[in-house]
């Protein structure tokens, strides 16, 4: 089963090389979302609890933009019947799972780059915890975004109701995230804060592992 | 005799035991509670008897002895409200009480009064818990069976589980008022409550977004169990782990990382009466939870 | 009003049992109106 979802992680992938649309929106989204938090700030300096949580809420509402389009695409292209001819619903699911995480990985790093480069008072003390942080945050975020994705494909009004229904699960994660971020930028090292890892992890495999099991019902018309 | 009925009499007496017990301490309370803050006069209720002018012998409900200097007493058996001096080691009186009711509530620190609310706040979220647990039940069988009456059930018991919820949300909040200031704090419970509020809420926006009767109904299923999945960790775990001003925060000084409900706070008698508003919020839920799936039932099958 | 709830802390158990019970009333309300609806539907 595993092999399979990396050939279906392989054909996301190249579809969107071949026409770059989430990937190229998702650019713009943070270009733009990053200018304008420059010209409202201006040269003014703002804390280190701000930079966290402004990080986060761009990388958040970036992936809106972005991890929804894995199930939606397929349903506006029509090829959700030929896949669901070719594998099995768990296949599926963990090849979309996946691409969502590299997805996700790459957008943080992406957001960390330009907000390093242009928002000025971003200095971060420990760059270890930093980019964990990263890796376990695109880990939970993906986690639950990806089930949630199936489900509006199948709605009417998929634009408006993804962020209504991933928001509030995604929520308690983004709190521990923009936490853990605060104390990177302090530069608190990772011991003090590896139960706060433990609470993403947890929380994150009990969401995928409901998922998985819920997502044969959904996929099945 | 008829359910309705029986509710009714059930939470005549659930109130009447919850407003009628006065609070008491006992005498190491007041020693301890002098030692934090020296003006909290603690009631205790107790006997009293004269050892010489103005010198009684004073024994509590729990049977801790202490000596008691007051002038002008009249009743030997009441409340007696309480200051303790620690160099002299006695107790002075500052009010007094005529108690008749046998029962007494404990004095739970920072609340007094205000502790009865633990017999209604507390018994509402469980029971909006209760709704939502029910609500993943019938998701689950839907989701097995394909019987619309299972979809019916879930909504129905999401709605009175979001209603509960909403209340105990808008009573914590009055709480929260009288003992920490403000009506609103982002302490961790309150931000549970609240995220557990919005998941809630986009269940009913996922529903009223599908037209397809019956891929509303399995995808609604779908997410009933998604979202119950995440709420024991809202409202069992994650206030418990983190610090925060709820009782059963991670620092709280006297029930830390449970709360007066799970730990020791209360007497056996203030248990009684909780559990008896426990039994009375969750029948009454079920009364209205049996009424809303006949009136929707009668209006599927009218439709 | 706050001052006097402040003051009489039982007052406020009470404003929290009102609130509790205003919420489940309104709640049996709507049923009641609901049911009414239809018990009209049957008549026509």
């Amino acid at each position: 089963m595993i092999k399979e979802s990396f050939f279906i992680l392989k054909k996301d992938y190249k579809s969107e090389l071949r026409n770059r649309y989430s990937f190229n929106s998702l650019l713009l989204f943070v270009i733009i979302t990053i200018t304008i938090l420059l010209f409202s700030l201006g040269l003014e300096d703002i804390s280190l609890d701000i930079h966290a949580g402004l990080f986060w809420i761009i990388v958040f509402f970036a992936a809106t933009n972005g991890l929804s389009r894995t199930f939606v695409s397929e349903e506006e292209r029509g090829t959700t019947l030929v896949l669901k001819l070719i594998s099995e619903s768990g296949t599926i699911f963990l090849g979309k799972l996946l691409f969502n995480l590299c997805l996700m990985l790459l957008l943080s790093l992406f957001v960390f780059i330009l907000y390093l480069f242009f928002m000025n008072g971003f200095l971060i003390k420990n760059y270890f915890l930093f980019f964990v942080t990263i890796i376990f945050g695109s880990f939970g975020l993906s986690s639950a975004s990806t089930i949630i994705a199936a489900i509006i494909s199948k709605a009417s009004n998929k634009g408006t109701l993804y962020p209504i229904l991933s928001f509030p699960i995604l929520l308690p994660l983004l709190i521990i995230l923009i936490g853990l971020t605060k104390s990177s930028m302090i530069g608190k090292s990772i011991i003090n804060e590896l139960n706060q890892f433990l609470l993403i992890i947890s929380y994150s495999g009990i969401l995928i592992t409901v998922s998985f099991l819920l997502f044969d019902f959904i996929w099945k018309d | 005799m008829k359910l309705k009925y029986f509710i009714g009499i059930l939470f005549v007496l659930v109130i009447l035991l919850s407003f009628i017990p006065k609070i008491s301490g006992n005498l190491t309370d007041v020693k301890f509670y002098s030692t934090i803050d020296t003006t909290k006069i603690i009631p205790v209720k107790g006997v009293i008897s004269e050892i010489s002018n103005n010198l009684y012998k004073f024994i509590d409900k729990d049977g801790n002895e202490g000596r008691l200097y007051a002038s002008n007493i009249t009743n030997k058996e009441g409340i007696f409200y309480l200051k303790y001096n620690e160099y002299e080691n006695y107790f002075t009186l500052k009010k007094f009480e005529n108690n008749t009711f046998f029962i007494t509530f404990p004095f739970i620190p920072g609340l007094e009064e205000k502790a009865r609310i633990i017999l209604f706040h507390v018994p509402v979220a469980w029971v909006s818990v209760l709704a939502f647990l029910i609500s993943m039940f019938y998701g689950i069988r839907y989701l097995k069976s394909e019987n619309f009456e299972f979809d019916v059930k879930s909504v129905n018991s999401a709605s009175l589980g979001f209603l509960f919820c909403i209340l105990a949300t808008v009573t914590g909040s009055i709480w929260a008022r009288f003992n920490w200031g403000s009506f609103w704090n982002w302490d961790p419970r309150e931000t549970s409550i609240f995220i557990l509020l919005l998941i809630y809420a986009a269940y009913f926006a996922l529903r009223s977004a599908i037209e397809v009767e019956e891929k509303k109904a399995k995808l609604s299923a779908v997410y009933s169990i998604i979202a119950f999945v995440t709420v024991p960790f809202f409202i069992f775990i994650l206030p418990r782990i983190t610090s925060g001003l709820h009782p059963g925060s991670a620092d709280d000084v006297a029930s830390p990382g449970g709360g007066p409900v799970i730990k020791s706070g209360m007497s056996f008698e203030m248990r009684i009466v909780f559990f008896l508003s426990l039994i009375a919020f969750t029948l009454l839920f079920f009364w209205i939870f049996i009424l809303r799936n006949r009136v929707t039932e009668l209006e599927r099958k009218k439709i | 009003m706050f001052s006097l709830l402040e003051q009489n802390s039982l007052f406020v158990v009470l404003l929290v049992v009102l609130i509790i019970w205003i919420g489940i009333y309104y709640e049996i309300i709507k049923l009641e109106k609901r049911l009414k609806k239809i018990e009209k539907k049957d008549e026509d």
